[in-house]
């Protein structure tokens, strides 16, 4: 997919140069340098984790209003209307976490995982770093596939 | 994942089993070298484990072994444990080399035979499982 290729890419080839920064360091005894280049690591799987999460979020935004406009101008009766009527008219004023349960029901494996992968995306967003390790390579999987499973 | 009531006992129980898990690849790895001239296997060095979850149930860190690889002393290739509690998999160790980073991850669940695969520098894309002819070529 497109928007997750070019990242993806970039992503990757930063890493692995990196890596061999890690290990030629570690090869050489410079061990505050492979701690630097361990740092720089983390950080980049951060920031390209964040990219791609913010990508799945708009998609999230976006499927969301559209299932909402569907909704709320739909011939149904009134009663049929009215819980949609009722939410906020600004997408982004519903909590994410109910915003996704318009797409993706409470409980089951996709809710669940873009649940725990907004954790993390909360905490680096605040300042912190991943809460959990991550695989990178699976999460960049799950960002594609989800991004495609999120529909109104 | 088998459902298990989550406390410092259980914490500990899955640090013993990771533990004991990197220490079978290790021996996987130094069986496979065997035939390999002159490679060495040297876990010396170690890296501090220290997970939320650890500090969540005021569980103490713990030394996790690194595994380096070296032929005539130049060191090859290093086997780096990242994490037990990874997003996606049972654990996660990065081999660092000159081509960059494989990243090695366990498809087992906890209490299961470990299920090692490997991401490629060159392929992110799909794992393949972790086999003697893969180590080889790692010090080739």
């Amino acid at each position: 997919m497109a928007i997750f290729d070019d990242l993806e890419g970039q992503y990757n080839s930063i890493d692995n140069q990196y890596a061999t920064g890690e290990f030629q360091a570690s090869r050489s005894g410079a061990t505050r340098k492979e701690a630097e280049f361990r740092k720089k690591r983390e950080i980049n799987d951060q920031a390209y984790f964040l990219f791609m999460f913010s990508r799945l979020e708009d998609r999230v935004n976006q499927e969301a209003e559209k299932l909402i406009k569907r909704k709320t101008t739909s011939r149904a009766s009134w009663k049929q209307k009215a819980p949609w009527d009722n939410l906020p008219k600004e997408v982004k004023d519903i909590p994410f976490k109910n915003r996704l349960a318009l797409l993706a029901e409470r409980g089951k494996q996709d809710f669940n995982l873009i649940s725990d992968y907004y954790l993390e995306r909360n905490s680096i967003a605040h300042g912190g770093g991943f809460k959990r390790p991550i695989n990178m390579p699976d999460a960049i999987a799950n960002f594609i596939r989800l991004y495609k499973a999120i529909r109104a | 994942m088998k459902k298990k009531n989550v406390d410092k006992p259980y914490i500990e129980s899955r640090i013993d089993d990771w533990l004991k898990r990197i220490d079978s690849l290790y021996r996987e790895v130094e069986r496979s070298l065997s035939d390999s001239n002159n490679v060495t296997c040297d876990t010396s060095r170690k890296t501090t484990m220290n997970e939320e979850q650890m500090q969540k149930f005021n569980v103490s860190s713990v030394d996790v072994p690194i595994l380096d690889l070296r032929r005539d002393n130049e060191l090859l290739a290093t086997f780096k444990p990242v994490g037990l509690w990874v997003l996606g998999a049972n654990g996660r160790v990065d081999i660092l080399s000159e081509k960059g980073a494989y990243i090695l991850v366990d498809g087992s669940d906890f209490g299961d035979k470990a299920d090692w695969k490997i991401y490629t520098p060159n392929n992110r894309k799909t794992a393949e499982k972790l086999s003697r002819s893969f180590i080889e070529q790692l010090v080739k």
